[in-house]
């Protein structure tokens, strides 16, 4: 862990402050979409600065500005972003520990930087526990300081290229092009070092005792060590593509560019480019920020890898500005809605009457769109994560919900299916990962046949065992409460099939499972939780269906193990994620036990009553 | 007796079998033979073109770098106060003088003045006299401006085409790697 | 003769099922959550590597007694009662898929073995290492003559030796001490290497055996370097001892077997994401060395290499400053097919009975 917050507040005073003055509307679209690599993958530099944003402050825009807008005044203003709020400390006694001011939202670097420095003696131990081991806030100071970190990281991207607050004799004035930054300033920098040696054997190391322009001599010097200093561990902004094919990445700072021996003339070519960029936004100068960020864009994707494509970058700008899954959520929402009111009035107009139908089956095509999106962004299938299993599962219910729809009966299916949908989608984000939602996966995990079609069967076969549950759920509740026998048949009905179909998914699926693990590892079944978990369903199906044809199960019997699937598959499929022992875990967890626990008590006792009920009208009969 | 069981029995014994037989023939010994995957000669994908731009060598003679279209140039950033500099020019020296018909040596140097540059080779007493090797001053700073060359030595070696194939950082390499890395900017593009 | 058959059909009857899954659920649920609290080996052993679990003075069925029964009342339903007819060859199918997948676990349980190797890149082995069972390897000039099992010790037949060795105290899992610290410390008796520093006591053992630190302490005479030895896990160097013009060496560590057939390291090539220290892939390129045949293959994530029988795992690598070696796992299992012949049959058969539903359903509705 570095802790070297104490550089950086030297460094962003070692550069020109910015003119204050009517902040410009800069054009933006060019910048969102330049590539950066970050976290395993190339993303637009809006995506890098959403994450960012979010990761300090928690927020997706801040006071006026949005995240992409913050983010080019924290590169080419380090000073003002340095005095910008944009760190959140949730925990209320470590913001008094902090001597923070507890009327603020959020905190500055400037004020955040002395605190943290104050407290280092204290937090140096921290780091080298175990995460089990560390209290809530011990998690929340230790969180504060890996931001904190990064956050210098950013501030000093481009210090190399930014104007610097020093003067220089005019012998050295001469050699230097332009404004004077680190850059100019390595062109004399031999020079300087041999004038600084002549001065400190005429007249010692006391600067009190040099002339004005020795002292601008040592400052120079002075200058020069410090930044370079400061670019020490700085992997963050990873905008320049690296045409040396026998280094070890594609993309590099600018830092690594200068410091690293990883430069070329493409390289020094959009270098001086971004320097011009910084230039005209220091200068307020919209038009040249526009033109010269359309040029950047243009050349770094002429210097890029063949693989990266300038529509995968602007998909995904596409996916994080939409936000496709509220759209999603309200269609299926109204879906619900209409078909809830359809059971009540029954309009005339066919069109209206289709209505539910319409918009969950728009709601679908936007989920296949969006899933089809992540797939290309990742360019990988995507079930890898538990969130993004809860994505494609929610598509199969709704689907099966359609499929199930038969336009004169009543709309049960198409609820239940995009119901249970919509619901889970609402969960989802809970299970999203701290950073980017669209992830990079580990070595074993990526592209493998039988992988892909054991998750996408497995998944699958959670979607139509949630959608049987909830079916049966229906099932008894119109068995009990509303009697209507031939309701109650049909719904029995789909529940029978549903749940062959389910067994079908998941027994194929849990089998595709065992043939990945013996092609990956050399075994076929091996008691893996996830591997348990997943035998569990199929167990459950088969149990339940021995049950309804050997009698053992009455046939309300039957609806209410079934609704108890939706149990079943809780355990299974969060349950077992939480757990995180195994070969299988990869999963995101979280302290959602309690939630899970509270979710089966209920489903228990819900099952329990409608079972009740149901069987009172079965003997009534 | 049904005859059920018997068929049943006998699929449940044919399976086996089956599975048996397969297991010993999947078992023997006899090599697959699928060469191992050839080393992909690298995509090099964005080779860039080395720049153009000129220099005046120790014998006054102002040529530029577009006049070496056609051999192998080892473009070499040096300084006469770089140690590791002064470590790897000989071995630099070696493989032009070995190679003077296919292979060009350009040592472009930041020292600041040129009589400090020649006396430094001079005192050094490296072999300097063939046609194929050049020393010259960087007046123009071309090395951090135009290279982005920040840090002395650095190597970069262009092909025949003018293409810059490969960047050595610093001086701890050897003879052989050298020499293995000329030959292979000199290899066509794929 | 008629009680017999009257059982077998009993046996065989479809209820059993409905009788046997509650048990076996709750096993892998209360299974489950034990990997979790007492860690994954002990769990696997207790739960379902067993045939009764104890429940304090209650003995419970274990996962061999519950899938033993249920393969037993599958077989006999599908050997007696099983007519082929064209509406049940799904429900035929299916239960004859899980058949082949029991009985084809059940060998798996009793034959298959797993084991490691560990090559230097530039190096050749036909070494695999057992992951938890020790043993202490004689030599006498690099002639084995001696592989003692360490689970087996208080068996050891050491009459063939050249010399005599005597046991004095062994653990499973141990503590190293410092010889000088212990009390009765007595510095006259005839401690050689490092028993002269080293004292082993036992300590419990770790959640997986591959962990142990396994350890003896023994005597040695009848050979120019008599005296009390030790001999552990992963000890730097062998034991060496003479006798006359023959030396012996003393080797203790995890079980090692010989393959019939030798694997050469060519290379081994770890791909990284960029940006990080993720690995994105790894592979390791060798040539395989049996007899007079050589020949190249490659062995990466997810693409194992089978070769007479064995299988072999790109499992992990190991990287020091200037050495990289790869780690295979290796793994014989004789029954290895079933689980797919298994599988497609299940699959075939879930599938067929789905289709009949669909067909049924449609006929059914169209009179």
């Amino acid at each position: 862990m570095r802790i070297f917050l104490i550089l950086a507040s030297i460094i962003t005073a070692l550069l020109l402050p910015q003119n204050a003055g009517a902040e410009a509307h800069f054009e933006m679209q060019y910048f969102k979409t330049l590539p950066i690599l970050h976290e395993g993958r190339e993303k637009p530099l809006s995506s890098f600065a959403d994450i960012m944003l979010r990761q300090f402050s928690g927020q997706e825009k801040l006071q006026n500005m949005d995240a992409s807008q913050w983010l080019t005044l924290t590169l080419f203003d380090p000073q003002s972003a340095a005095e910008l709020p944009v760190f959140t400390v949730s925990d209320e006694t470590l913001i008094t520990k902090l001597k923070l001011d507890k009327t603020q939202n959020l905190y500055s670097y400037a004020q955040i930087q002395p605190a943290l420095k104050a407290m280092r003696d204290e937090a140096l131990p921290l780091f080298s526990k175990e995460e089990t081991a560390l209290t809530g806030q011990e998690k929340t100071l230790l969180r504060l300081y890996e931001n904190t970190a990064l956050f210098t990281a950013l501030l000093r991207s481009f210090t190399a290229l930014l104007p610097l607050d020093l003067s220089l004799p005019p012998a050295y004035q001469d050699q230097i092009d332009g404004a004077l930054n680190f850059t100019e300033l390595l062109k004399v920098e031999k020079q300087l070092e041999q004038d600084l040696t002549g001065i400190i054997t005429r007249k010692g190391r006391d600067p009190s005792k040099y002339t004005p322009r020795e002292l601008t001599i040592a400052k120079a010097s002075f200058h020069l060590q410090t930044l370079r200093a400061g670019a020490q561990d700085n992997e963050l902004l990873r905008i320049i593509p690296v045409q040396w094919e026998d280094s070890k990445d594609q993309w590099a700072t600018p830092w690594t560019i200068m410091l690293q021996g990883q430069g070329g003339p493409g390289a020094a070519f959009l270098l001086s480019q971004w320097t011009d960029l910084a230039g005209a936004y220091r200068q307020n100068d919209a038009r040249r920020w526009k033109t010269i960020s359309e040029d950047i864009l243009e050349e770094t994707l002429l210097q890029s890898p063949q693989s990266l494509n300038i529509k995968r970058l602007k998909i995904e700008q596409l996916y994080r500005t939409v936000h496709p899954y509220t759209l999603i959520i309200t269609l299926y929402g109204l879906s619900i809605f209409a078909a809830t009111f359809l059971l009540f009035k029954q309009p005339t107009a066919r069109l209206l009457r289709l209505a539910p139908t319409l918009l969950a089956l728009t709601g679908i095509v936007l989920h296949i769109v969006t899933l089809t999106a992540r797939i290309y962004i990742l360019q990988r299938p995507p079930v890898g994560t538990l969130y993004e299993s809860i994505l494609f599962v929610t598509l199969i219910c709704a689907a099966l919900g359609i499929l199930l729809q038969r336009a004169r009966t009543s709309f049960i299916p198409l609820i239940t299916g995009t119901g249970t949908a919509a619901a889970l989608l609402i969960c989802a984000p809970v299970f999203k990962p701290d950073g980017d939602s669209l992830e990079v996966l580990a070595a074993v995990l990526n592209t493998n046949f039988w992988l892909t079609v054991h998750v996408l069967c497995i998944t699958a076969g959670y979607g139509v065992c949630i959608l049987a549950a909830m079916l049966a759920h229906s099932g008894l509740y119109i068995s009990g409460f509303k009697h209507n026998k031939e309701l109650s048949k049909k719904l029995r009905q789909n529940v029978h099939r549903t749940s062959i179909a389910a067994l079908l998914l998941t027994a194929i699926g849990t089998a595709l499972g065992g043939i990945w693990a013996d092609q990956s590892w050399g075994r076929f079944w091996g008691w893996d939780p996830k591997e348990n978990g997943a035998l569990l369903i199929v167990l459950w199906l088969v149990w339940v269906q021995h049950g309804r044809i050997s009698k053992h199960l009455s046939s309300t019997g039957f609806m209410a193990m079934s609704a108890a699937l939706n149990i079943i598959i809780a355990i299974s499929w969060f349950g077992v994620n939480l757990l995180n022992v195994g070969l299988h875990s990869y999963g995101f967890t979280s302290g959602l036990a309690g939630s899970l626990i509270a979710f089966c008590i209920a489903e228990i006792a819900l099952i329990t009553f409608l079972y009740i009920a149901a069987k009172k009208q079965e003997c009534a009969a | 007796m049904k005859i059920t069981p018997l068929i049943n029995f006998a699929v449940l014994v044919f399976i086996g079998c089956a599975a048996y037989l397969a297991t010993l023939y999947l078992d023997r010994q006899a090599p697959d033979i699928k060469t191992a995957p050839e080393s992909v000669l690298k995509q090099t994908e964005n080779n860039q073109s080395v720049p153009n731009f000129s220099f005046t060598g120790t014998d006054g003679k102002t040529l530029s770098i577009k006049d070496f279209q056609g051999k192998v140039i080892i473009l070499n950033f040096w300084a006469s106060w770089c140690t590791p500099c002064i470590k790897e020019l000989p071995l630099f020296l070696k493989a032009a003088n070995e190679n003077p018909k296919d292979l060009i040596f350009i040592g472009l140097s930041s020292d600041l003045e040129k009589e400090k540059m020649i006396r430094f080779l001079k005192k050094q007493k490296f072999d300097i006299s063939q046609k194929n090797i050049f020393f010259a001053l960087d007046s123009e700073n071309i090395t951090q401006s135009l290279f982005q060359t920040f840090r002395l030595p650095e190597t970069i070696l262009i092909d025949k085409n003018q293409i810059m194939r490969t960047k050595i950082i610093g001086a701890n390499w050897t003879y052989e790697e050298l020499i293995s890395k000329i030959k292979a900017a000199q290899t066509l593009q794929q | 003769m008629k009680n017999l058959v009257s059982l077998l059909t009993r046996l065989a009857d479809a209820d059993m099922v409905f009788w046997l899954l509650p048990p076996l659920m709750a096993l892998l649920v209360s299974g489950t959550l034990a990997q979790r609290w007492m860690g994954l080996w002990p769990a696997m052993e207790m739960f379902f590597s067993s045939f009764i679990i104890w429940a304090g003075p209650v003995p419970l069925p274990g996962a061999y007694t519950l899938l033993g029964i249920l393969s037993i009342n599958l077989t006999l339903k599908f050997l007696l009662k099983s007519r082929w007819q064209w509406e049940k060859s799904g429900i035929i199918l299916s239960h004859l898929g899980a058949i082949i997948l029991l009985l084809g676990g059940l060998l798996t349980a009793m034959t298959a073995r797993e084991y490691y190797m560990l090559i230097p890149e530039g190096q050749e082995s036909p070494f695999i290492y057992e992951y938890h069972r020790r043993a202490l390897n004689i030599f006498e000039n690099d002639r084995q003559i001696a592989r003692l099992p360490f689970e087996n010790i208080e068996n050891w037949d050491l009459s063939a030796l050249p010399f005599q060795i005597r046991i004095q105290n062994s653990c499973q899992n141990c503590d190293i001490q410092k010889r000088q610290e212990q009390p009765g410390y007595d510095p006259e008796q005839p401690w050689q290497g490092m028993a002269r520093f080293m004292v082993f006591d036992p300590k419990p053992n770790e959640k997986d055996p591959e962990s142990d630190l396994s350890g003896l302490q023994f005597e040695v005479t009848g050979t120019d370097q008599d005296g009390i030895y030790v001999a552990f896990d992963a000890m730097p160097k062998p034991i060496e001892i003479t006798k006359g013009e023959a030396i012996y060496r003393l080797m203790f560590g995890k079980r090692q077997s010989i393959l019939p057939f030798t694997i050469a390291l060519t290379d081994f090539v770890k791909n990284e994401y960029g940006g990080t220290a993720m690995a994105r892939s790894y592979h390791s390129d060798i040539i395989i060395k049996d007899g007079s045949l050589e020949w190249p293959a490659r062995i990466e994530m997810n693409k194992p290499l089978r070769y007479r029988g064995y299988t072999f795992f790109q499992s992990s690598f190991e990287q020091g400053p200037d050495f990289e070696a790869t780690i295979l796992a290796v793994v014989e299992n004789k029954g290895r097919l079933f689980p797919y012949i298994g599988s497609i049959v299940l699959g075939l058969g879930l599938i067929l009975h789905m289709g009949l539903i669909l067909i049924r359903k449609n006929t059914r509705s169209k009179a």
